[in-house]
């Protein structure tokens, strides 16, 4: 009997005019959704490739130590096709360096080729599913109940045998079997169009993500059944109950969300990046000053007044390559180093308790927006799906956990390799081929008879051999797997659950007090 | 008989159960928006205000030395806008920092991380939020069933038995629902007022009401597109279930589909060169010309700033800066077309339509970022011309023009209100107006157009 119901009910809607319009709905906008995502995730892959061969050509070469500064390239995430999350705002490629931390990433996949069109928002394809699948639950829902009695049918179907509990499960079955091809159709969409875009490989793991968000878009739509059901039960009329429908809707899909973020940002204080930015570099002057203090000491040490170079460049953060220069000059540079190296790392955990205190804050404040959105089952579903896809701010958080511990290995590689107190860590010139002030001499007389400097071949750079940098450590990252946000989205998966059994408890209890006339 | 049509529609509206809901909801959402904005505004200026002390003392620093002064990259960056609550024109996503010095306006971008990265962006709860994503579903709601409700009920038959025109009938509807969002709307506005009064964290200064009165009557615009929509899926069927979904069709494609799709279609129907494509072409010219300047073009004394070199350094770095102006500034102007091509695209849409108008009447988003960076390059000029003027009184500068160093300009002391500063000036009338004229008449044609159509389907219905 509750078969029957259910297949009555799923061949009355599948010949009504929501299910087509429903139908069309997603015909047209899911698989455009996905196209975006899909164009989207081709351009992050292009960014990638070039930001990964400028990183790999930046450590090619090397003569000295102080040019290892490597930097890390993010892969751009499959998934995020289905779920963005935050992969739009975070740039994709991190420095190492010794005098800081890294916080965020940069790169300009946050910042995008024009700014201009951050004015503009998108939506994924998780979203997508959300909007549209709670749309459709709430309006084959709606009118369950009210429906029958208004036409005067739920009377007569309630004077036979049946009881309400099992007319209540064919109803419900009636709807879930109409709509679960829908969603299903959503997702072999999905599907179909990964599978013809050339330029996203998808492994097992991903499709294993693709899989559990299926079944965590089945139980949000679930979730939306039920509380159309309810209404159901409670409204007299169905104009009543449509309404009632649709003003949940709005409210949990875009009101909440909104409302969340919205209060999060405005009660939970975080400092604006600038302002954190004097701060650290208040401590960059206080490093310097001792720098230039050291500096004198050293001179004075080693009897110099100025320090002259013959070859010489310099970058960012202790970055140094010189060659040709007398002993007293690479003496100097390598006791400054001894003491200035080590210092800006120090300077750097000095910098990094700023740093750590503006991101507990900025955590804090979105994990506040997390609780709140709890109150909309979309808002939830919305995490679940980040944390599948691999998007969310916790994975992002864990990934930068790493890149930090990586920074800790390469300086313990300069540590314990005592690179600092090396030459070789700015000259590429072994102490032997040093030169002496008199070997200036005869280089200095060409120049004045001829006008061209003639110098021997050592004192190059260039003549020297790059070095062998096996050991330096290199930067792994397993993301994480199927299993892993699994676990991680559990929580809410079974909070989601839990909505759902409480939801049938109250429809079954408001149905059986449900006053059939 | 329009006056008891008009009444009779307005009494339906307030006594049923969907304005009672939208109404809790309506206040409720003004209230946190309103609760939060005071909030967060102020904790903006202070962090606004914080910034410019730590750049005071940056500005001290470079007057030491005018030309350090002049070159130096200073940095403008906007503030928070007094009148955010009506609307934040997305001003956190858009680029809101200008670097600039005497020589020349560099560019513009998004202030590091002015929003929390870990968050994903969202729209404030602003009143045009409340008026373009959810007044506008309740307008709907409200009207969605107008004529197909009567058609269904078979009331619509017996209202026409009177001698009362299908003309009347139809503008009592659409009158009745826009009256009564009206009033949800000016309720909302004052509650979020008293709100803000009542905290004080913000003076309602002289602007306010006039950008109020402004607001609200853009909002009626809007609100009377979202009504002829309404009621033109109402007219369609004579079944309102159809014409709800038909109208909930309206709304998504109208507030989700076409805005989110927005940078889709600027990639694709107007795309534009990747930067790291421009940064290649700068790259080349640098090279070029790094090529092609004179030998000892890159010579310098620190000491004596009459060393001879220094006149081709300092060629040699104009010549290196317009290259990269030229190439930049071209890649600027392709990303305002593209941006203003794509809003155009978007302008299918009343809602965006409506966010365009409210940006020209507070004179923000984006027209507020344009005129900046107008307004930007004239100060430059002054800017230049000032510390020339300057530079000409003083004999110990040869007076070559090095927009990147102060190797052969004038090092004198500079006091600080000597220098100018640029202050960013609000867009005047002609120009908001000019920015909405567009807006305003599509909608007023859409409202009429469309009323016209439904006028039609209605003439056309048969009532037996």
């Amino acid at each position: 009997m509750i078969w029957l119901i259910a297949k009555k009910d799923f061949l009355l809607n599948l010949i009504s005019a929501r299910f087509i319009i429903g139908f069309m709905l997603c015909l047209v906008v899911i698989p455009f959704t996905l196209v975006v995502g899909v164009d989207r995730y081709k351009n992050q892959a292009r960014i990638h490739r070039v930001y990964e061969k400028e990183a790999e050509s930046a450590l090619t070469g090397i003569r000295v130590y102080s040019h290892i500064r490597p930097e890390i390239v993010a892969a751009p995430e499959p998934l995020s096709i289905f779920s963005r999350g935050i992969s739009d705002q975070i740039g994709n490629r991190v420095k190492i360096q010794l005098g800081e931390y890294p916080l965020f990433p940069d790169g300009h996949t946050a910042t995008r080729d024009n700014p201009l069109l951050n004015a503009f928002f998108s939506i994924d394809f998780a979203t997508v599913i959300a909007i549209l699948m709670s749309l459709l639950a709430l309006v084959f829902s709606y009118d369950l109940f009210t429906r029958e009695r208004e036409d005067g049918t739920l009377k007569l179907v309630l004077t036979g045998e049946l009881s309400r509990p099992a007319f209540l499960t064919g109803k419900l079955l009636g709807v879930i079997v109409t709509l679960v091809p829908i969603l299903l159709f959503c997702f072999l969409l999905g599907v179909l169009v990964i599978t013809v875009s050339p330029s996203v490989r998808f492994g097992a793991g991903d499709w294993g993500g693709v899989a559990l968000l299926f079944l965590s878009s089945l139980l949000c739509m679930a979730v939306f059944i039920l509380l159309g059901m309810l209404i159901s039960t409670k409204a007299e009329r169905s104009s009543t109950s449509i309404v009632v429908s649709l003003l949940c809707w709005i409210w949990f899909l875009f009101l909440m969300p909104n409302i969340a973020s919205y209060i999060s940002q405005s009660f939970v204080k975080t400092e604006v990046y600038d302002n954190v930015q004097f701060a650290l570099n208040d401590l960059e002057g206080q490093f310097w000053n001792e720098r230039g203090e050291k500096d004198q000491a050293i001179r004075k040490e080693l009897g110099m007044n100025g320090v002259s170079h013959w070859n010489y460049n310099s970058g960012n953060d202790g970055m140094e390559e010189m060659s040709g220069c007398v002993w007293e000059t690479n003496e100097y540079h390598r006791r400054l180093n001894t003491w200035k190296e080590p210092a800006r790392i120090d300077y750097a955990d000095k910098k990094w308790a700023i740093q750590k205190k503006y991101l507990d804050d900025l955590v804090h404040q979105e994990n506040v927006r997390e609780y709140l959105a709890w109150l909309s089952p979309a808002g939830v579903f919305e995490q679940i799906a980040d944390i599948q896809c691999h998007t969310g701010p916790t994975t992002f958080l864990r990934y930068m956990d790493r890149v930090r511990a990586y920074r800790e290995s390469v300086v313990r590689y300069f540590k314990d390799r005592k690179l600092f107190e090396s030459y070789l860590y700015f000259t590429p010139q072994p102490e032997s081929s040093f030169p002496k002030e008199a070997d200036f001499d005869p280089v200095m007389e060409t120049y004045r008879k001829t006008g061209k400097f003639v110098y021997p071949d050592e004192w190059n750079a260039g003549h020297y051999p790059p070095l062998n940098l096996d050991d330096v450590p290199a930067f792994e990252y397993r993301g994480a797997t199927t299993v892993s946000a699994m676990n991680a989205s559990l929580g809410r998966i079974a909070g989601l659950l839990a909505l759902c059994i409480v939801l049938l408890g109250a429809t079954t209890l408001s149905f059986i007090k449900y006053d059939v006339r | 008989m329009f006056g008891i049509l008009f009444i009779r529609e307005i009494q339906n509206c307030l006594y049923s159960l969907r304005f009672q809901v939208s109404f809790i909801i309506v206040l409720l959402v003004f209230a946190i928006g309103s609760i939060s904005f005071t909030k967060s505004f102020s904790e903006a200026q202070e962090h606004d205000a914080r910034y410019r002390q730590e750049h005071q003392k940056i500005l001290e620093d470079w007057i030491k030395n005018a030309s350090n002064m002049a070159t130096s990259q200073n940095r403008f960056i906007m503030s928070p806008r007094e009148n955010g609550l009506i609307s934040d024109c997305r001003e956190q996503a858009l680029p809101n920092l200008f670097t600039y010095s005497a020589y020349n306006v560099f560019g513009f971008s998004v202030r590091h991380n002015s929003a929390n990265p870990l968050m994903k962006k969202t729209e404030a709860l602003n009143w045009s939020f409340i008026v373009s994503m959810i007044l506008s579903f309740m307008t709907l709601l409200c009207a969605y069933d107008a004529i197909s409700g009567e058609k269904e009920d078979r009331t619509l038959a017996l209202c026409l038995s009177n001698p009362v025109s299908r003309g009347a009938i139809l503008f009592a509807k659409f009158l009745s629902v826009v009256a009564v969002m009206a009033s949800m709307l000016v309720v909302g506005i004052l509650v979020s007022l008293l709100i803000m009064s009542l905290t004080g964290s913000i003076v309602l200064n002289g602007g306010l009401p006039g950008e109020t009165a402004g607001f609200v009557g853009i909002s009626l615009l809007f609100i009377a597109a979202m009504t002829v929509v309404g009621l033109l899926s109402s007219a369609l069927t004579r079944n309102s279930n159809v014409s709800l979904l038909i109208s909930l069709c309206f709304w998504l494609a109208f507030a989700v589909v076409i805005p989110n799709t927005s940078v889709f279609w600027a990639n694709r129907l107007f795309p534009i060169a990747h930067i790291d494509e421009v940064d290649q072409r700068i790259e080349e010219g640098r090279q070029t010309l790094n090529r092609e300047a004179p030998d000892g073009s890159w010579s310098s004394n620190s000491g004596d700033p009459f060393f001879p070199r220094h006149e081709l350094r300092a060629n040699l770095q104009t010549k290196l800066m317009l290259n990269e102006k030229q190439h930049r500034d071209a890649y600027y102007a392709d990303m305002f077309r593209q941006f203003e091509n794509t809003r155009l695209f978007t302008m299918i849409s009343p809602m965006a339509q409506f966010d365009c108008m409210n940006e020209a009447m507070l004179g923000g988003g984006y027209l507020r970022f344009h005129k900046n960076w107008d307004d930007l390059h004239v100060f430059q000029s002054q800017f230049l011309q000032w510390f020339k003027d300057l530079d000409i009184k003083d004999d110990k500068s040869p007076h070559w023009y090095n927009p990147h160093e102060d190797y052969s300009t004038t090092r004198q002391e500079v006091s600080l209100n000597q220098v100018p500063t640029y202050t960013e000036q609000p867009a005047d009338f002609a120009q908001r107006f000019s920015y909405m004229r567009t807006s305003l008449i599509f909608l007023s044609a859409m409202v009429i157009g469309v009323f016209v159509v439904c006028f039609v389907l209605l003439a056309r219905y048969d009532v037996r």
